[in-house]
């Protein structure tokens, strides 16, 4: 229980830094880092509504919708979800 | 059976978290995140205020893997650029002087206003590939200013405006339309952006254009995308493909200024 709030204090700290300064992507392998690691990283989603928060501008590419880093933290959410699952069989 | 329980609640109180998070975005993420904006950049400012200066005082830490041959070819062929710069700069500036005196001849003299910012980011820290600039509507910068580098290069507009800060979307974003005028000739065309400061132009291939030709947004005083790069076109087809790039790195910018509107 004490290492697995190490460990999340740690990234929490780290991705907050990488939000600021390292590239989208980098930010990102750090939240799938934290949650392979984390049984419920409920983080990954507050760091995707500040980056969205910080960052948004209304592009064409994303039909100017603002939760384009919310959905991709979702998708990953359940995706290591059902992946940590089947790793577990 | 009581692991069993517990699991079974895990799992309710993760479907109300995820119905929760659904009815957030549907209805309220847009006003959410705009409300939550300021707080977030105040608080994020120091972070990239710490970053700038130490990159500005620290040397390139990969620099020390170049070979010193590799050094000095590149220092020479800087040194080349930088003598052919100069010519350009003073047939430039001689251009400039007579421009401005044919425009007040015209009645028509430069009367731009600009306000100067720092980048406190790198557009590519996020996937919005968006710049935040350290002025705000405290210094009179409003939704809809163009932004430029040198007052002479177009890279964005100001998209979003806070007390202190400014968010600005660039026009070389990926997929990004802008209206542009190519050539001597003024020719109109839709510039699509390509991310990375790279942008592209498709237009007839009856229309003469060469590599070189300037690019420029519309108006009086009206600052440049670039100049054509390269042209691809094939017999087959009926249209050609103008590439061209920013003059400036946007990966490295450092001040922008911005154009206040009317």
């Amino acid at each position: 229980m004490g290492s697995n709030i190490k460990i999340r204090i740690i990234l929490d700290i780290f991705i907050v830094i990488s939000i600021a300064i390292f590239p989208w992507w980098f930010t990102t392998l750090l939240a799938i880092v934290g949650l392979f690691k984390v049984d419920f990283f409920f983080e990954a989603f507050v760091f995707a509504v500040i980056m969205d928060s910080l960052y948004y501008v209304p592009r064409e590419i994303f039909f100017e919708r603002p939760y384009v880093s919310l959905l991709v933290v979702t998708i990953l959410f359940f995706f290591i979800k059902g992946f940590k699952k089947r790793l577990r069989v | 059976m009581m692991n069993y329980h517990s699991r079974d609640n895990k799992k309710k109180k993760m479907k109300w978290f995820f119905l929760a998070v659904l009815v957030l975005v549907v209805f309220f993420y847009s006003n959410l995140i705009k409300s939550f904006s300021g707080l977030f950049q105040s608080v994020i400012t120091p972070i990239w205020v710490a970053e700038n200066k130490i990159s500005e005082n620290t040397a390139n830490p990969l620099g020390f893997l170049s070979s010193k041959k590799d050094l000095i070819i590149k220092n020479e062929q800087l040194q080349e650029d930088i003598i052919t710069a100069e010519m350009m700069l003073a047939d430039r500036n001689l251009l400039l002087k007579e421009n401005l005196e044919l425009k007040e001849i015209m009645g028509r003299s430069d009367s731009s206003d600009f306000i100067l910012a720092s980048v406190l980011n790198k557009p590519n820290v996020s996937e919005y590939d968006s710049l935040i600039i350290d002025a705000g509507n405290s210094l009179g910068v409003k939704i809809g200013d163009k932004v430029t580098v040198l007052g002479d290069v177009i890279i964005g507009e100001i998209v979003e405006v806070g007390t202190k800060t400014s968010k600005v979307k660039l026009y070389s974003s990926s997929g990004e339309e802008t209206e542009t005028m190519v050539g001597l000739f003024n020719i109109s065309a839709t510039a699509v952006g390509k991310g990375g400061g790279n942008f592209e132009i498709k237009i007839p291939r009856g229309v003469e254009v060469e590599i070189g030709d300037p690019i420029s947004s519309y108006g009086l005083n009206a600052p440049v995308f670039g100049s054509v790069e390269e042209i691809i076109s094939s017999p087959a087809d009926s249209f050609k493909i103008l590439l061209f790039k920013s003059p400036i790195n946007i990966f490295e910018l450092k001040w922008v200024q911005i154009l206040k509107s009317e």
